[in-house]
């Protein structure tokens, strides 16, 4: 479109605006072609949301909240099954091959300058890994 | 008790009493399908897109910060919704093919136009709403935005994610592109 043509245009438009906002009678052929344009924008859509559109969407959340709730609750379930047999299956044997070693660090003094850069070590990671995440946090929100 | 503010609704949601979220589709389900189904233009997936928009509102309504009203952040969702529909079913939001055409016909028509008997001509009237079906979905939304629910062109621009000058000037194309296709239509009825 040139932009003669497109002054134009925009010209139409805005008497057609203008004259559908005010009430005008018709009278300009090309302006009242922009006026049934701007009738035809405003009709309503054919169809419609049924009317019980709002109970269906809160039935359906009201089932997505009880499956996650079931969801849930399997979880808890399987971690508490998880911790019995672990308790029960694996904790004597395992005690059984801790014991020497637990006897022996036991009877031998403990270094405890490597426990603190040990344990020095492992707040500076978890203070390092809580800044990232936090940052990552600002960054999405 | 009657809920009247936006503010109002919102916190009766999140405190989860009965009937408030109910309450809240109901009040913004007729601009929801205003923008979804003039977008997707299938009516199945627009009433199941409808359905996750409200859902999604339900999961987010904690971060709404009430910096614009209840209305435009819920048709962002909406838009957003629509438009990863769209880009998942692979169809473009904005037309490659955008240019519109020049001359006029209206001066081979002649005076022979009333307007007031086009508004009542069901044949022309439905041969605009099928020229509005065909315009780019963007396009489409925009139109329904700014003429049907009346919104102002920088609320537009908020839920698009648009600036004002494009909004506009998508507008001046679609509705130069209607008037096009209506100079065309009574060329064959005249």
């Amino acid at each position: 479109m040139n932009p003669q043509e497109l002054e134009r245009q925009e010209q139409l438009q805005a008497a057609a605006d203008r004259a559908e906002r005010e009430r005008l009678p018709a009278g300009d052929l090309q302006v009242d072609a922009y006026r049934l344009v701007w009738r035809a924008l405003k009709q309503p859509l054919p169809i419609a949301l049924p009317d019980d559109f709002a109970r269906q969407v809160a039935r359906r959340l009201q089932a997505r909240e009880e499956a996650s709730r079931l969801e849930q609750w399997l979880t808890n379930l399987l971690l508490v099954i998880l911790a019995v047999a672990a308790v029960v299956f694996a904790l004597p044997p395992l005690a059984g091959a801790l014991a020497p070693l637990v006897r022996t660090a036991a009877a031998q003094p403990l270094p405890w300058s490597l426990v603190f850069v040990a344990a020095l070590g492992m707040a500076a990671v978890w203070a390092a890994d809580t800044a990232i995440g936090r940052r990552q946090l600002n960054q999405h929100s | 008790m009657a809920v009247n503010t936006d503010h109002d609704l919102v916190h009766r949601v999140l405190a989860r009493q009965p009937g408030a979220f109910e309450r809240l589709i109901s009040r913004h389900q007729g601009l929801v399908w205003n923008l979804v189904y003039r977008m997707v233009r299938q009516p199945e997936d627009a009433r199941e897109l409808c359905q996750d928009v409200f859902l999604r509102v339900h999961d987010c309504l904690h971060q709404y910060r009430f910096e614009s009203s209840l209305a435009t952040w819920i048709r962002q969702i909406a838009f957003s919704v629509a438009a990863r529909h769209l880009q998942k079913k692979r169809l473009p939001l904005v037309s490659a093919s955008d240019e519109d055409g020049e001359g006029s016909v209206f001066d081979q028509i002649g005076d022979g136009f009333d307007l007031e008997a086009a508004c009542m001509d069901g044949e022309l009237m439905q041969h605009l709403a099928e020229a509005i079906d065909k315009l780019p979905p963007l396009q489409r939304t925009l139109v329904t935005l700014f003429h049907l629910d009346e919104m102002p062109i920088a609320e537009i621009g908020k839920v698009t994610g648009l600036p004002e000058g494009t909004v506009k000037n998508y507008l001046f194309r679609a509705r130069h592109r209607l008037c096009q296709q209506l100079e065309t239509t009574l060329g064959v009825l005249a």
